[in-house]
């Protein structure tokens, strides 16, 4: 990781212009999330569920010797389940410095978007506008960005837990 | 002022040296005051301050080697018994130790301040050497000084951290050892082969590694008297401030604790001591009137007892007033009155640890504000700790504060519920039984079991689990848990072993999880939830009486 921090501050001097992102689809829309953000991609691995914990977190994981708590994508955007298969990932993240981990049904790409082709998020069917930072538009796609903050974020505890 | 070129590591190292010193200044000058003749005790003091000022000497710290040599001239006529250690040469000498405090303070918080209200305390110091003193230097000391050096360097200081970093990175050679060691279990049992050269050497990593996890966590562990050492110079101006006469007894302070505790643990002491002294000892009037020595006495004793130390602080005053507590518990309208008639003795000193609870009429400097006992709880739950109170209405109080020997590592029961294994400490537990040997009862709409004639609170661990439910397999085990003196039932599926783990905490996004301490790598690499018996039970309190499934 060391080693990687003169293209990393490169991807940042570029930022103006480019925006790097790591592509990967829950349900039928795709969605991207800033590469600086994104920790490592690993297959899907036992999870240890938590009792009293927020409805969408899944549980936790042993990274490492690390135990990281995962949120499924698909609860926290209220999409149907799905049982987990071949393309499952978990996307681990740091943001804050927490590192989370996000269950996604697949990984995509890693993509370089103009900064200048994300504009502000449209109003959206499915999933809740609060956790998109914007759009991203490619040749004949569109990249709903995640604003991880609100993602992991945990707006009401008492309320997630009274409902457990 | 001069302006001086000061090798900030230099200035690093004296604040700390500085501040280790003073610390011994501080102890010694009280013990001096108990045994005035004691030159040994003189002598520490002298060579601790001079070698203070001789290093402000080499940094330039004017305001500290003015105030140093000051009093240097004082202890040396002590040392020549020029003149006689009294009261005020000793209130000099501790004032001069605080200001010096305060000095080496500032120079941590980045530089000393340009003046020093200091002359106040010079003129006294001068006044109370004999004007022929003259501050001729003393080659003993320095010779002294220099055996204490070469002391010194049999240790060496390293950065907590680091040693942290250390003992991380073992717990986790500790989990990956377990993992190896089933794994050797699994392959032996898959070729029938017991004795084959990999179990040897996995047995023998084993041994290596349980020898070094041992060893790292020495490193963490120093002596009690750290934390004991200030309390001779607190009882001393606590009780001169209070106008009490009080003696300390400080016992078992080789005791080794976990370096993380101190701080837990001082600051505890700190508030338990001000209360002895300002609430339990009564004045010398009282006393003698009461047919007790003047001298009240305060006792501070460690031990270890098995995986916990014990801290007792004890003292002979008064004793807390059960009655009282009642009355107060009732005017804050903790309780009812006729709730109040069937509450043991235990429960209600209990009263003490809640939140703002205070039976002091008035709020004084040393103590009475009702923020306190309940803090000193909090933080002692933290660490898996805990505290009792005993008393006896003019005999004295007793507290006890339990601590844990280490935070790093833990034995822990594994249980099952449904397809979950959860982790509890092994230090909660009071006993296992089958639950054939028992039958649940209704009270209330809430479930108990008798065990041995004793009535328990029944908590289903299904009932945490999110996706199972309530209905309990046959042949369920029962775990009797004790936190705080609270006994209640943990209704099990079985019992899956024991281990010894290093807790992790959930991190600050799962913190908030009810019942669950932290987490745990078990050797098979998964994650298991340390469950947290206090919230446990708790959290069975609040939740709202459910249908029970018969």
């Amino acid at each position: 990781m060391r080693s990687e921090k003169p293209s990393v501050s490169a991807s940042r001097s570029a930022a103006s212009e480019f925006l790097q992102v790591v592509s990967f689809k829950v349900g039928e829309e795709e969605f991207g999330i800033e590469i600086l953000s994104v920790q490592e991609i690993i297959r899907l691995q036992e999870l240890t569920r938590v009792p009293n914990s927020p409805e969408f977190v899944d549980g936790v994981i042993n990274l490492r010797g690390k135990v990281i708590p995962v949120i499924a994508l698909r609860k926290r955007f209220g999409l149907p389940q799905q049982a987990h298969d071949k393309e499952t990932r978990i996307v681990v993240l740091e943001t804050n410095s927490i590192v989370i981990g996000l269950v996604v049904d697949s990984v995509s790409e890693v993509l370089r978007i103009p900064a200048d082709a994300v504009v502000p998020p449209p109003r959206l069917g499915t999933i809740e506008k609060e956790f998109v930072s914007g759009v991203g538009k490619l040749d004949n796609r569109l990249l709903i960005l995640l604003d991880l903050e609100r993602i992991v974020s945990v707006p009401n505890l008492q309320e997630a837990t009274a409902e457990a | 002022m001069e302006e001086y070129y000061r090798d900030p590591a230099l200035v690093d190292a004296f604040i700390v040296e500085t501040e280790e010193l003073l610390q011994s200044i501080d102890q010694d000058l009280v013990g001096l005051e108990h045994v005035p003749g004691d030159d040994e005790l003189l002598n520490r003091v002298f060579r601790a301050l001079h070698s203070i000022k001789g290093t402000a000497g080499f940094l330039g710290f004017a305001p500290i080697i003015q105030l140093g040599h000051h009093a240097e001239d004082v202890l040396n006529a002590l040392r020549r018994r020029e003149v006689q250690l009294t009261q005020s040469t000793m209130n000099a000498l501790l004032a001069t130790r605080d200001r010096l405090g305060v000095m080496v303070a500032d120079l941590r918080g980045g530089g000393l301040k340009p003046k020093y209200e200091i002359e106040a305390l010079l003129v006294e110091l001068d006044r109370l050497q004999k004007p022929q003193a003259a501050a001729l230097e003393d080659n003993s000391g320095d010779l002294l000084g220099a055996s204490t050096l070469a002391q010194a360097q049999a240790t060496m200081r390293v950065d907590v951290r680091k040693i942290d970093d250390l003992i991380n990175l073992i717990g986790e050679l500790v989990v990956e050892r377990n993992r190896l060691l089933q794994l050797t279990k699994t392959l032996n049992s898959d070729i029938s082969q017991v004795d084959s050269p990999l179990s040897h050497s996995a047995s023998r990593l084993s041994f290596i590694t349980e020898e070094l996890q041992a060893a790292a966590l020495r490193t963490r562990m120093v002596p009690i008297s750290t934390v004991f050492c200030r309390f001779p110079r607190l009882v001393r101006d606590l009780a001169q401030a209070l106008k009490k006469e009080t003696r300390l007894i400080v016992r078992g302070e080789e005791t080794e604790i976990d370096r993380t505790l101190v701080e837990l643990v001082s600051d505890p002491l700190v508030h338990l001591i001000r209360n002895a002294l300002d609430h339990g000892l009564e004045s010398p009037e009282m006393r003698e009137s009461g047919g007790k020595p003047r001298q009240g006495t305060i006792c501070i004793e460690a031990t270890q007892e098995g995986d916990q130390i014990l801290v007792t602080l004890s003292d002979d005053g008064s004793g807390i007033d059960p009655a009282r507590i009642l009355g107060k518990a009732i005017e804050m309208q903790i309780v009812t009155a006729e709730r109040a008639a069937s509450l043991s003795e235990r429960e209600t000193l209990n009263f003490i640890f809640l939140p703002g609870f205070s039976t002091a009429d008035k709020a004084t400097d040393v103590s009475g504000r009702g923020v306190g006992m309940d803090v000193v709880r909090t933080n002692l739950k933290k660490v898996n700790g805990s505290i009792e109170v005993h008393s006896k209405i003019g005999r004295g109080t007793t507290v006890v504060m339990h601590l844990p020997l280490t935070l790093a590592v833990v034995p822990v029961l594994l249980v099952q519920a449904a397809d979950d294994v959860f982790a509890l400490p092994l230090r909660a537990i009071v006993e296992t039984d089958r639950q054939a040997n028992t039958r649940v009862h209704l009270v209330d709409g809430c479930e108990v079991v008798r065990l041995r004639g004793e009535t328990l609170p029944l908590l289903r661990l299904r009932s945490l689990c999110p996706l199972s439910s309530n209905q309990t397999a046959p042949e369920g085990k029962i775990v009797v848990l004790e936190v705080a003196e609270k006994r209640f039932a943990l209704l099990v599926d079985g019992l899956a072993g024991q281990e010894s783990t290093v807790i992790k905490p959930l991190g600050s996004y799962l913190h908030d999880c009810t019942g669950i301490a932290g987490a745990t790598v078990s050797g098979d690499g998964r994650v298991r939830l340390v469950l947290d018996p206090g919230e446990l039970i708790a959290w069975a309190a609040n939740r709202p009486p459910q249908a029970v499934v018969q």
